[in-house]
């Protein structure tokens, strides 16, 4: 046991170290809605109101083209406190509540293989292959919600499955960790309700034992809900849903309307060709993206932000105990093996209702079951290899060669992360501002007003970050306005103008994208991104 | 062999040809340029026995810009003489094929694990499969590598009870290499495989038997060598399609390159180069067979699948996986089939090498060597699922065997629905159809002008092709017209780009292109569109001013 602790308190050293290590350069720049997080928890921080001015929200955040789980914003609130509002401190709680899965994921193996005699090196194997994966290495290292949220589903299953196994009581916290995971992210207002719904009908009896406990998990979970019922079932909180979703696809129809035409037109093209067939072929196409071994194994997400694209969301040797994995866990049937399926199959069911997949972010609820997966294919693999002999190939060997095979993986990810994705994908954090932005704060008392093109999207936020605007002084000279849909954007405050095409008299800096600089500008500066190319230019008329 | 079994076999082959034969003229609507290619090759050589370079009895066939391996053309020569110059004619060894191909399927099952049931489950799931249906029904050589495959492994198992099979299988293997490009690759790894796996058997049969045999597969395999050892540009192809080319390349990495070329630091040349990128490729290039979406869904371009599927049904996914499961533990337990079960899996496993070399995966013709696997495992997931039925109360038997035949027989319905009535019509463009009878108007207008000039530009590149063939162009007229000349020019015909500013008023010439060849409101005298009107080549004459 001792050794174990040792072992594993290594391991998510390693895992932690891996998370924070540079995390406020690397990723070298906060994408807007980082950027979002970090300024909603220094004005929750400030006087207890979100930046458009909002006491305590609770069931969401209002955010450009978005209405957010608010969580993220409250756990940040301390970092930017202690921390000042930076890089760091924004996605400090991503990083640490990364670094925490880790541990507790090893507490989760314990209880899903309650009854396997090797489960502590199920459990540390698990811990390992998850404290390297690139997947949640990337999604660690920048303020993702999602993240967050897959800490809290762990965590909540592991009290979950303690409740059954241990002390009734487990289940009380249990229910609070679920509930607060669909205040984080939206993944989990579809996974954990119906995941939690089968649990409790296949521990039904277990449950029914406790009944006190029980119900007063589920009263504790409808009185967090309730306030936010109203809100869930309104038609903004779905908006976002519907611009992604794949049902609203019309050419589905179009194409099946088409078939029934090119068969005349008779009753049985009708039932072939139905719309709901197809939808649900779609559906099963944007469902079996996410398990495409192109994504998990070789290039990972098409968004840079989610993948270096150089090694996939995960490393290339997991792909063989992946494999060896799940045809293990089926076949020894050890403790809640089945868990390990369930979760992962239904954890994929809101990424396949979305037009955009495979997605690493909306997935990203499955990993330490994938993780599990592979780790699990490891100790069988490590378990028949340590005896193995076959005339010339020595199962020690064999080990020693998958080693070298996860150190070589491993190390090129790493090094590529470190050397390579900075300088190529700088673009994809929305570099530029922080550097224009200093610069903007240096010389604008020479001038009346700043027009800032939106060519890198969403200016406003960087401002008030960056500049450290005061929330109460915002919220004063802001002027806020909606678009069809309600959504809020800022079109000036102060002296600041985005994206506007009237602006006041008096002398003017624009900061804009330099393909678009008129003949007769003054360049005053050229801002380029890492890997050379030029990003915004400053300039006077 | 027991009665009804005989009748079960000869009912599943009768289905197999059925479905391989049926209106195979014009479903696929028409035949793309690599078919025609292979049909006037054949014409010309059964005329002239010469292809349609001249060169005389070719063992690697210059088609376009690219060498492949000969037989297929071979093939269609005996055809020719009863269909004459014609779609049938170019298909039908394929179809052949690929009817032979279950027939031998349910001989190797049978041999390999002595059950009826399971051989003629998996010959019937073969003969209905849409993959397999799908290139058998178009002249792709793949296929008939799949039935050399098969050939080769039915005489190497016969060969234990009768030795001297065993010079044929090797006369198979080596014939597998002239069919299709991926088999040069996939045959030598199986042929290992077979001997490592029957090692023990092998030993039993006589060395000069053994020998006999390796002379019977270089011997056959001998001229192909040496035309590749000769000919420099048969490995053009393979460069061009090959993770080598530094063109294939994707962005991201022609990107890293880049950036890296401005860098004298040691580290990122090390990461960042083609020999890296090669080795991620080709690990990935193996994985992306295993994309369930690729299998099930979607399927890749549209001349190798149905529209709307892919390239398995649907239902048997879970077969699959269930069978692959019972396949695996059945290994493991090592059994008297234990050798059967390593073949099956190694076959599997080796078939999408060929295919990772190659820059676009996942690819359905240049896999087609992992048919019949998938069949085999869907039929070794029935077989479990049914005998989990046995144990079931016989009203559930009976639900569950009535509702799972009922999805099954929806899903043959729809596939064959989107086979034999959409296919033409979502995707006639994609066989290039509109030659035919284009050809045969342009013929009529012939002597009313000077020149004729075709475009050969995408999407009517290799046109010239195609006139060859809907003409019945005499190929010694042809050999004799464009011999030491690189262009395509024969009688009054000139394939070119066409440059519309510069030929707009030359009255004497009729001009053949595509909607990108001519502005969008020209007058055409003709126009030949794709059945969805998505693409379209028009015959368009020019006016004096």
């Amino acid at each position: 046991m001792k050794k174990t602790s040792v072992i594993l308190a290594l391991i998510v050293l390693m895992g932690t170290l891996f998370r924070f290590f540079g995390v406020g350069e690397n990723p070298v720049s906060l994408t807007w809605d980082e950027a979002a997080w970090g300024y909603n928890a220094y004005a929750l921080g400030t006087d207890g109101k979100d930046e458009f001015g909002r006491m305590f929200p609770y069931s969401y955040l209002e955010s450009f083209g978005d209405y957010k789980p608010p969580v993220y914003a409250y756990l940040s609130i301390l970092p930017v406190k202690v921390f000042g509002l930076t890089e760091f401190a924004t996605r400090f709680a991503s990083a640490f509540l990364g670094s925490l899965t880790l541990l507790v994921t090893f507490f989760l193996a314990q209880r899903i293989f309650f009854s396997a005699k090797n489960k502590q090196l199920y459990g540390l194997l698990s811990v390992a292959v998850l404290a390297i994966s690139p997947w949640h290495i990337m999604l660690s290292r920048a303020a993702f919600e999602a993240n967050v949220a897959t800490f809290f589903v762990v965590s909540g299953m592991w009290l979950f499955l303690g409740a059954i196994q241990e002390k009734k009581w487990y289940i009380i916290p249990s229910s609070l960790l679920f509930t607060l995971s669909l205040y984080t992210f939206n993944t989990p207002r579809v996974v954990v309700p119906i995941l939690v719904c089968l649990l409790a009908l296949i521990f039904r009896k277990k449950l029914w034992e406790n009944k006190r406990y029980t119900f007063l998990a589920f009263l504790l979970a409808v009185l967090l809900l309730l306030p936010s019922m109203q809100f869930f079932l309104s038609p903004q909180a779905s908006l976002r849903f519907k611009e992604v979703n794949i049902f609203s696809d019309i050419s589905v129809i179009t194409t099946a309307n088409q078939e029934v035409t090119n068969d005349g037109n008779v009753w049985w093209s009708k039932i072939l060709h139905n719309r709901r067939v197809a939808y649900s072929l779609l559906f099963l196409k944007h469902y079996f993206d996410n398990l495409d071994p192109q994504f998990l194994f070789m290039k990972g997400d098409q968004n840079a932000k989610f993948s270096i694209q150089f090694v996939g969301e995960l490393l290339l040797i997991d792909s063989v105990f992946f494999f060896v994995g799940i045809f293990f866990l089926i076949r020894k049937k050890e403790g809640y093996w089945w868990l390990l399926f369930l979760w992962l199959f239904i954890g994929l069911i809101p990424a396949g209702t979305a037009r955009e997949t495979p997605h690493a972010l909306r997935t990203e609820i499955t990993v330490p079951m994938i993780q599990m997966m592979i780790a699990y294919g490891l100790a069988v693999s490590i378990g028949y290899l340590r005896t193995f002999r076959l005339k010339y190939i020595d199962g020690q060997l064999v080990l020693l060669f998958i080693l070298v095979a996860y150190g070589m993986n491993l190390g090129y990810f790493f090094l590529q992360y470190t050397f390579m994705y900075p300088k190529q994908f700088s673009s994809a954090w929305e570099y530029g501002y922080k550097e224009s932005i200093a610069y903007v704060s240096s010389v604008e008392k020479q001038y009346d007003a700043i027009s800032v093109s939106d060519v890198l999207g969403r200016p406003y936020i960087y401002y008030l970050f960056y500049m450290k605007i005061d929330p109460m002084e915002f919220r004063k000279k802001a002027v806020v306005k909606r678009d069809v849909f309600g959504f809020v954007n800022v079109s000036s405050f102060g002296k600041y103008y985005f994206a506007q095409s009237t602006l006041p008299a008096g002398k003017i800096l624009y900061i804009a994208d330099p393909k678009n600089v008129p003949q007769d500008a003054h360049l005053m500066k050229t801002f380029f991104l890492r890997d050379g190319e030029k990003v915004l230019v400053a300039y006077t008329l | 062999m027991k009665k009804n079994v005989v009748l079960l076999i000869t009912l599943i082959v009768s289905i197999a040809f059925t479905l391989r034969v049926w209106d195979i003229g014009s479903v696929p609507i028409s035949l793309d340029w690599d078919e025609v290619a292979l049909g006037y090759n054949a014409y010309s050589l059964l005329h002239t026995g010469k292809d349609e370079y001249g060169v005389s009895f070719p063992v690697l066939l210059r088609s376009f810009g690219d060498y492949k391996p000969a037989l297929y053309t071979y093939l269609i020569i005996p055809f020719l003489s009863f269909f004459d110059l014609s779609a049938v004619a170019v298909r039908l060894p394929s179809v052949s094929a690929g009817t032979l191909a279950v027939l031998l399927t349910f001989l190797i099952v049978r041999m390999l694990w002595k059950k009826d049931s399971l051989a003629l489950w998996a010959s019937f799931l073969l003969s209905i499969s849409p993959w397999h249906i799908q290139m058998s029904r178009a002249a792709f050589e793949a296929n008939v590598g799949v039935t050399a495959n098969l050939l080769t492994l039915f005489f190497f198992l016969k060969s234990f009870q009768k030795s001297s099979f065993l010079l044929l299988a090797g006369v198979c293997a080596g014939l597998s290499m002239y069919t299709y490009q991926s088999e040069k690759v996939f045959m030598p790894l199986f042929v290992s495989m077979l001997v490592l796996v029957y090692k023990k058997q092998l030993q039993k049969i006589s060395l000069s038997v053994r020998i006999t045999a390796l002379v019977a597969f270089v011997g056959v395999l001998l001229p192909l060598l040496v035309v590749m050892a000769t000919n420099q540009a048969s490995f053009a192809r393979f460069y061009a399609t090959s993770v080598f080319a530094s063109h294939g390349g994707v962005n991201f990495q022609q990107r890293a390159l880049f950036l890296v070329a401005q860098s004298h630091a040691f580290l990122p040349h090390l990461l960042n180069n083609h020999y890296v990128f090669f080795v991620i490729s080709l690990f990935g290039g193996y994985l992306a067979h295993f994309n369930i979406n690729w299998l099930f869904v979607t399927g890749d371009i549209p001349r190798h699948h149905a529209p709307g599927m892919g390239l398995l049904y649907l239902w048997e996914l879970p077969l699959l996986l269930i069978g692959i499961y019972t396949c695996l533990s059945r290994l493991i337990k090592k059994d008297e089939s234990t050798q059967s079960f390593l073949v099956l899996l190694f076959w599997f496993l080796l078939a999408p090498i060929p295919a990772a070399f190659t820059a676009d995966v996942p690819h359905s013709i240049r896999t087609l060597n992992f048919l019949p696997t998938f069949s085999l495992f869907v039929a070794f997931g029935m077989q479990e699922v049914l005998t989990y039925l046995q144990r079931k109360a016989l009203w559930q038997q009976y639900v569950l065997k009535i509702g799972g035949a009922v999805v099954m027989l929806f899903f043959f319905l729809y596939y064959l629905n989107q086979y034999f009535v959409q296919q033409n019509y979502f995707y006639s463009q994609d066989w290039q159809y509109g030659y035919k009878d284009m050809v045969a108007k342009v013929n009529t207008l012939k002597g009313r002008y000077t020149n004729i000039v075709i475009s050969n530009e995408v999407p009517m590149d290799q046109s010239y092709i195609f006139f060859l063939f809907y003409s019945k162009y005499d190929p010694s007229r042809y050999q004799e017209e464009t011999k030491g000349r690189s262009e395509h020019q024969f009688s009054s015909f000139t394939f070119r780009p066409i440059r519309w500013k510069d030929e707009v008023s030359d009255d004497h010439t009729l001009f053949v292109g595509s909607r990108n060849d001519f502005p969008s409101n020209i007058t055409a005298l003709s126009t030949f569109a794709s059945l969805n009107n998505e693409s379209a080549m028009l015959l368009v004459s020019g006016k004096k001013e």
